[in-house]
C-alpha cells in the first residue's frame, strides 16, 4: 500500500514539473535579448578547456552558432558573431565552412569589415585554398562593387587554382572594371587560347565569353586612346578636332585604330566622343583572335 | 606430471590465463555493457548532430565520433583499471592466485594485458560503428583506424597509470589521481604555451620545461584533429609515439610491480 | 627435498597499524615441525595467529624474523609453491566463473596443459562431491559447495603438502564427514595435511599430531597420543534403582541425583570396581560406565586464561 502511494507521489511530482518548467522557460524567453548572455570562453582558454580535442569543440560551437544565427527574431545576435567565429576558427583553423559562414552572417548584418576580416583569416590559415578568395572576391565585385578589392581577391584565387578558368574569368572582368584594360585583355586571350581547341560545352562558353570581352576591351582601349588624344588636342588648340585624322596628323597618335570589324570609329566632333558602329559579330571576332 | 611447460613457457601461460580471466570478468560484468550501450548512443547522436551542419557531414561525424570513442574508452580504462589490483585484494580472491607458483609481477602483467584486450574489443566495436556511419553518409577513410591506433596508445598509458594506483591505494584515491593525470596529460602543452611567457626567472622557465617533458603528454598522441583533414602524419611520428608510450607503460608497470611485491596481504 | 614437511623456527611477525599507530605482535616466535605423511592439526583460539602463520607458509606474508621451510625448501619461493596446495579461510572466488572454469584457471596457473585439465577437472569435481555442478556459476554455490571447490583447487597440482585454513567451516555434519574422509584418504596417498581449526572434535578424530597456538606462540605440540595419553582420566557411572537413603559412595564423587538415579564419578580403576561391587550389592542397577580420556578440549582450555589448569 505504502509503495503504491510512493509511486503515485513520484508520478504526480513529475506531472507537476512539466508545466512548471514550461512557464519558467516561457518567462525567460520574454527577456530582451541583450540581457541574455552567453559565456563563450576566449580562444586561449578554450584551447585549454577542450583538453586537446579542438575539432570536437570547434564543431559543437559551430553547430550551436548555426542554430543561434538562424533565428531571425534575434535583434542583437551580431554581438557574439565575432567572438564565436574567432573561437571556432582558432580551434579549427582549417575549417573552411566556418570562414564562409561567418562571412555570410557578417554580410547579412551589413558588416563588410567583418566579412573581409574573416575571409582574410581563412585565406591566411589555409594556404592552398582558393574558394575563400573567390568568395571574398564575389562579395567585393558583385555586392560592395569595390573593383580594386575584387581584383586582389580574384588574383589570389586564380594563383592558387590556375586550373579553374572561372577564377581567371572573374579576375579578367574585375580588371576590366578597374580600367586595367590591357591586363584584362591578356587574361581573356589566355582563357580563349586555353579553350580554343576543346569541344566541351564549358569550353564553348568560355570561348564565346572571351571573344565578347576581347571585342569589348579592344573597343574600350581604342576609345580610351582616341579620347586621350582628343583631349590633348583640346589642350593644345582649345577646341575639339574636326576629324579623328587630325590627331594623327598632329602626331598625338601613331595611327588610327579600326574597330574589331575593321571599320573606322565614329566621331562626334561636337562632343568629342568616340563610338563604335559595328555590333559584335562572332565570326569576325573569331577571325580576329 | 604430463603437460607441463618449461619455465618461460610457464610464465607466459600464467600471464595469458590471468589476462583471459580478466577479460572474462569484464565481459561478464554489467558495467561493460552499460558503457558500450552508452557509446553506441553517443555515436548515433553524432550522426544526428551532423545533420545540423553546413558543409561536410563526414567531418562532424569523424570529429565527434573519434572524440566520443576516445573519451568512453578512456573512462573504461580508468574506472576498470583502478580496481584491477585493489578489488582482488579487497575481495580476498587474490589469496588463491598468489598461493600458486607465480610471481607477483606476472599477476600485474596479466591483469594489465587482460584490460588492454577488453579495451581493444571496445575500440574495435566503436570504430566499426563509426565506419558504418561513414559508409552510410559518405566520407569513410582508412585514416580512422590510424586515429584508433593512437587512441589505443593513449589507453595503454592511462591503463598503466590506473593499474599503478590500484596497487597502492583505494579506488577513490586512484580515480582522483588517474583523472588528474588525464587532465594534466591533455592540457600541459596548452598551459605551457600560455604560462611560459608569464614566468619571471629563466630558472622557473626551465623548470616548467622539464616538468612538461617529464609528465605524460597525452595530447601528443591525439591525432583526431589531423585525421579529419587527411593531413599525413610526419614521418617517424608513429614510431616515436609508439616508443614514448611503451617507455611510459614499462615505467609504470615496473613501479606497480615494485610497489606490489613488498606488500603484505593481510 | 628432504626433511620435515614443514619446519618453522623462531617465526615473528608484527603488523603496524594505520599511520604507525598501534602495533600488533601477531607471531612472537613460533617453532613448529611437521613430519611427512601425517595429518597435523594447527589449533588455537581466534586471533592466535593461525591464519597469519598459514599466510607466511604460502608466501602471502613475509616474516619479520625466523626461517620457514616447506618440504626442505624456503617458503615464499615460487618453486616451493608448486608442490603445495592451499585452501584459504572462507574461500573467495570469482563469482562470474563456473566451478569448472575456476579449476581450469588455477590449473593453468600451475602450468597444466589443456588435455591434462580435461581429465583432472571432472575427476577432482567428482572427488569433492561436486560432480555435475561444474557448470554452475560460483555465485550460485552454497557455502559448503564453495568449500569443496576450494579443496578441489588445492589438489590440482597433486601436491605433497596440503595446507587448509579452517576446512570444516560452514559445512553440515555430512559435509564435515566427507571432508574428514577426504583428508584421511589424502594421508593414505602419502600426502601431508596441515590444517588449522578451532573445531576440536574434528581435529581429535583425524589428527596424528597437533600444535596449539596461543597469543602468537606454540604452547604445546606433539602427537595426540603423547599429549592426551591413553590413560583414562575418570569414569562416569550411571546407576538406577538406588536405595533412597543412599547419599553417596566412598571414593566416588556424586555428580547428580534424582529419584533413584545417580551419576557418580570415580578416578581410579580400583575405585571403579569397588563402586560397582558395592552398588550391585546394594541392589542398584548399573546403567552405564563411561570412561573419559583426556580430551583435546581439556588440553586446549588448560592453556586458556581462566580455564582450569
Amino acid at each position: 500500500m505504502r509503495r503504491a502511494l510512493a509511486l503515485l507521489l513520484i508520478a504526480g511530482l513529475f506531472a507537476a514539473v512539466v508545466p512548471l518548467h514550461r512557464s519558467l522557460f516561457a518567462l525567460t524567453q520574454t527577456y530582451p535579448d541583450e540581457f541574455r548572455s552567453y559565456y563563450i570562453p576566449s580562444s586561449g582558454n578554450m584551447k585549454i578547456l577542450s583538453l586537446g580535442y579542438h575539432s570536437f569543440w570547434a564543431d559543437l560551437i559551430f553547430i550551436w552558432s548555426l542554430l543561434y544565427y538562424d533565428y531571425y527574431g534575434r535583434e542583437v545576435r551580431y554581438t557574439y558573431l565575432e567572438r564565436t567565429f574567432e573561437v571556432v576558427t582558432d580551434l579549427d583553423p582549417r575549417n573552411r565552412e566556418a570562414y564562409v559562414i561567418s562571412a555570410l552572417f557578417a554580410f547579412i548584418g551589413n558588416r563588410y569589415d567583418l566579412v573581409y576580416r574573416f575571409e582574410d583569416k581563412g585565406i591566411r590559415q589555409i594556404p592552398d585554398d582558393s574558394i575563400l578568395a573567390f568568395d571574398a572576391g564575389t562579395y567585393a565585385f558583385f555586392s560592395e562593387k569595390n573593383n580594386a578589392r575584387a581584383v586582389r581577391y580574384f588574383s589570389i584565387a586564380a594563383e592558387r587554382s590556375p586550373e579553374r578558368p572561372i577564377f581567371r574569368k572573374l579576375l579578367a572582368q574585375a580588371l576590366g572594371a578597374t580600367g586595367n584594360l590591357e591586363s584584362a585583355a591578356a587574361y581573356w586571350k589566355a582563357i580563349y587560347d586555353d579553350n580554343r581547341d576543346l569541344q566541351t560545352k564549358e569550353a564553348n562558353y568560355y570561348r564565346g565569353t572571351a571573344l565578347r570581352h576581347l571585342w569589348d576591351l579592344k573597343v574600350r582601349m581604342d576609345q580610351r586612346d582616341l579620347e586621350a588624344a582628343v583631349k590633348k588636342y583640346v589642350e593644345r588648340h582649345g577646341h575639339n578636332p574636326g576629324a579623328l585624322q587630325t590627331v594623327v596628323k598632329e602626331g598625338l597618335l601613331a595611327r588610327l585604330p579600326l574597330d574589331p570589324a575593321g571599320k573606322p570609329y565614329a566621331y562626334d566632333a561636337a562632343k568629342g566622343a568616340v563610338t563604335c558602329v559595328s555590333p559584335f559579330d562572332f565570326k569576325t571576332a573569331y577571325g580576329q583572335w | 606430471m604430463s603437460g607441463r611447460a618449461g619455465p618461460a613457457g610457464l610464465a607466459w601461460m600464467q600471464v595469458r590465463a590471468l589476462a583471459a580471466n580478466t577479460f572474462r570478468e569484464a565481459v561478464r560484468s554489467r558495467i561493460f555493457y552499460i558503457l558500450m550501450a552508452f557509446a553506441v548512443a553517443m555515436l548515433l547522436f553524432s550522426a544526428v548532430m551532423s545533420l545540423l551542419t553546413i558543409g561536410s557531414r563526414a567531418k562532424i561525424i569523424i570529429d565527434l565520433g573519434l572524440t566520443i570513442t576516445s573519451f568512453i574508452t578512456v573512462m573504461t580504462a580508468i574506472f576498470v583499471g583502478i580496481g584491477l589490483v585493489y578489488t582482488e585484494v579487497e575481495k580476498k580472491t587474490i589469496y588463491n592466485v598468489l598461493s600458486k607458483p607465480l610471481g607477483r609481477a606476472h599477476f600485474i602483467l596479466g591483469r594489465y594485458l587482460g584490460l588492454m584486450a577488453v579495451l581493444l574489443v571496445n575500440l574495435a566495436a566503436m570504430l566499426a560503428l563509426l565506419s558504418l556511419l561513414l559508409l552510410l553518409f559518405g566520407g569513410f577513410t582508412w585514416a580512422l583506424f590510424v586515429a584508433g591506433a593512437f587512441i589505443y596508445l593513449e589507453l595503454a598509458v592511462l591503463t598503466a597509470i590506473a593499474l599503478f594506483f590500484s596497487s597502492v591505494t583505494s579506488p577513490v584515491v586512484s580515480a582522483i589521481c588517474t583523472l588528474a593525470f588525464y587532465l594534466v596529460g591533455h592540457t600541459s602543452s596548452a598551459f605551457l604555451e600560455s604560462l611560459a611567457p608569464r614566468l619571471g626567472s629563466p630558472a622557473a622557465k626551465s623548470a616548467a620545461g622539464w616538468l612538461f617533458h617529464l609528465l605524460p603528454d597525452l595530447n601528443v598522441l591525439n591525432v583526431t584533429n589531423l585525421i579529419a583533414y587527411d593531413i599525413p602524419l610526419a614521418s617517424g611520428f608513429a614510431t616515436r609515439a609508439l616508443l614514448y608510450a611503451a617507455a611510459y607503460v614499462a615505467l609504470l608497470l615496473t613501479a606497480a610491480c615494485l610497489a606490489f611485491s613488498r606488500r603484505d596481504l593481510v | 627435498m628432504g626433511g620435515p614437511a614443514i619446519e618453522i623456527q623462531g617465526l615473528e611477525k608484527t603488523f603496524t597499524g594505520h599511520l604507525s599507530i598501534g602495533r600488533i605482535h601477531a607471531l612472537r616466535g613460533v617453532d613448529l615441525s611437521v613430519p611427512r605423511g601425517v595429518i597435523y592439526g594447527f589449533l588455537g583460539p581466534n586471533g592466535a595467529g593461525k591464519t597469519t602463520t598459514l599466510k607466511v607458509l604460502t608466501g602471502l606474508l613475509r616474516p619479520d624474523r625466523g626461517t620457514v621451510r616447506l618440504l626442505g625448501a624456503p617458503a615464499g619461493k615460487r618453486d616451493t609453491r608448486a608442490h603445495i596446495g592451499f585452501l584459504p579461510e572462507t574461500p573467495y572466488f570469482y563469482d562470474y566463473l563456473t566451478g569448472a572454469e575456476l579449476l581450469r584457471f588455477f590449473g593453468r596457473l600451475h602450468g597444466l596443459g589443456a588435455r591434462t585439465l580435461d581429465e583432472k577437472v571432472p575427476a577432482l569435481l567428482k572427488l569433492v562431491g561436486l560432480e555435475g555442478r561444474g557448470n554452475l556459476p560460483l555465485r550460485k554455490y552454497s557455502k559448503g559447495m564453495l568449500q569443496r571447490a576450494g579443496l578441489a583447487q588445492a589438489l590440482l597440482n597433486d601436491p605433497e603438502l596440503v595446507i587448509l585454513d579452517e576446512p570444516m567451516t560452514g559445512l553440515d555434519p555430512i559435509g564435515r564427514r566427507e571432508i574428514r574422509d577426504l583428508i584421511l584418504s589424502l594421508r593414505t596417498q602419502g600426502k601431508t595435511v596441515f590444517f588449522s581449526s578451532h573445531i576440536l572434535a574434528d581435529a581429535e578424530m583425524i589428527c596424528d599430531e597437533v600444535a596449539i597456538l596461543v597469543g602468537g606462540k606454540v604452547v604445546q605440540q606433539g602427537s595426540l597420543e603423547k599429549l592426551l595419553g591413553s590413560d583414562v582420566r575418570f569414569w562416569d557411572v550411571a546407576l538406577a534403582g538406588c536405595p533412597e537413603e543412599t547419599r553417596g559412595w566412598d571414593g566416588a564423587e556424586l555428580i547428580t541425583k534424582s529419584g533413584d538415579q545417580m551419576l557418580l564419578r570415580v578416578e581410579l580403576e580400583g575405585e571403579l570396581q569397588s563402586l560397582l561391587d558395592r552398588a550391585r550389592g546394594a541392589g542398584a542397577r548399573v546403567v552405564s560406565v563411561a570412561p573419559h580420556k583426556a580430551s583435546l578440549e581439556d588440553l586446549f582450555l588448560s592453556h586458556m586464561p581462566g580455564g582450569d589448569a
